[in-house]
């Protein structure tokens, strides 16, 4: 089975050195690829001294396009699972391979990391656990499925949503979206506990400002992804 | 109703845009397919101006009662229109940017 690790990097250059490493040290089986997004720190110079593998974007795409160049990228090499790992260590690479096993043994499409089935490990703000609430349960009224951490980045893909990502995939904050879509598409998803760490560096992409921006954007999509049907 | 110094002011302001319009056109900075809109425009307007009663007719057939408001009815929609249609016309560019921006890449990594 061949697996790859999409590590979108937008002036990660504090942490992408630790988090590639880590990735090899801690998931040896996975392949990884970085996703340079255009930086403007030196993140690039870092990906070129340490040889790393890398796709280094001649324009910012911002990370929906960064990720799904990545799911490009798993397609045209033929990989069987791709996962993405944000570069800021938030998502501990020791869970990649139970996840990998979890979707090989089920037979599934996708597989979510979740924060809240276990409540161990960083459980984010008050603030934010409420808008992940919301979007839980939008998501169960309009699939019938229930997801416990929407916005998880942590999620695993199987070749089905591979295609299906690499094929169209959301400019900006795309995670619960794409849930959907995949649920939409009938994709087989499935969420298994595991535990975030707060973030190691960097700033969160979603301010206080953005916030609103993100609630309205979100339920939108995912109201529009539910009205469009099966690609 | 409108007056004849009116109908005139409009009619030379739109002949102006007109020619301004067809001058870009044929320099080659605005793409035909998008000025078709703003070609015909004026045109209509122009008609609708300079023929008598036209305005009237059309208010009285729309239910407006003062012939200005409908001038600026008609623009408004219109000005939604053009809008709209940029909107879609940036979406499709936007589409198109990121998928060459992609290809690229993932072209470039292969050739090292």
């Amino acid at each position: 089975m061949k697996k790859l690790i999409i590590i979108p990097a937008y002036n990660e250059s504090e942490n992408i050195k630790n988090t590639v490493e880590n990735i090899k040290t801690n998931a040896p089986d996975f392949d990884y690829v970085v996703i340079n997004d255009c930086s403007t720190d030196n993140t690039l110079d870092i990906l070129k001294e340490n040889n790393y593998n890398y796709v280094s974007l001649p324009i910012n795409l911002g990370i929906g396009g960064a990720v799904q160049t990545g799911y490009k990228y798993a397609m045209e090499h033929d990989y069987d699972v791709a996962v993405q790992v944000d570069g800021d260590g938030q998502h501990d690479p020791v869970f990649l391979n139970y996840m990998a096993e979890y979707l090989k043994e089920h037979e599934l499409d996708m597989v979510i990391g979740s924060r809240f089935i276990d409540k161990k490990g960083f459980q984010s703000s008050f603030t934010r656990r409420m808008g992940i609430v919301y979007f839980t349960i939008l998501i169960r009224i309009l699939t019938g499925k229930k997801i416990t951490d929407p916005t998880s980045g942590l999620r695993m893909a199987g070749k089905n949503v591979i295609a299906l990502f690499a094929d169209s995939y959301p400019v900006d904050y795309p995670e619960p979206e794409t849930a959907v879509t995949a649920i939409n598409n009938g994709m087989k998803i499935e969420e298994i506990p595991v535990i975030m760490k707060e973030r190691q560096g960097g700033v969160s992409s979603i301010t206080m400002k953005k916030s609103v921006y993100y609630m309205v954007k979100v339920t939108l999509a995912i109201i529009i992804e539910r009205l469009r049907g099966r690609r | 109703m409108m007056t004849l110094r009116l109908r005139i002011i409009i009619a030379a302001i739109l002949l102006l845009g007109l020619m301004y319009v067809i001058h870009k056109i044929k320099k080659g900075s605005l793409e035909l397919r998008y000025a078709i809109v703003w070609l015909l425009l004026p045109i209509v307007i122009f008609l609708i101006v300079v023929i008598p009663g036209a305005l009237t007719g059309l208010s009285n057939l729309l239910g407006i009662y003062n012939v200005m408001n409908m001038v600026f009815f008609l623009g408004f929609i219109f000005v939604i229109l053009v809008l709209f249609s940029l909107t879609l016309a940036v979406s499709k560019l936007d589409d198109r940017v990121r998928k060459l921006t992609q290809k690229e890449a993932l072209k470039d990594k292969e050739k090292n």
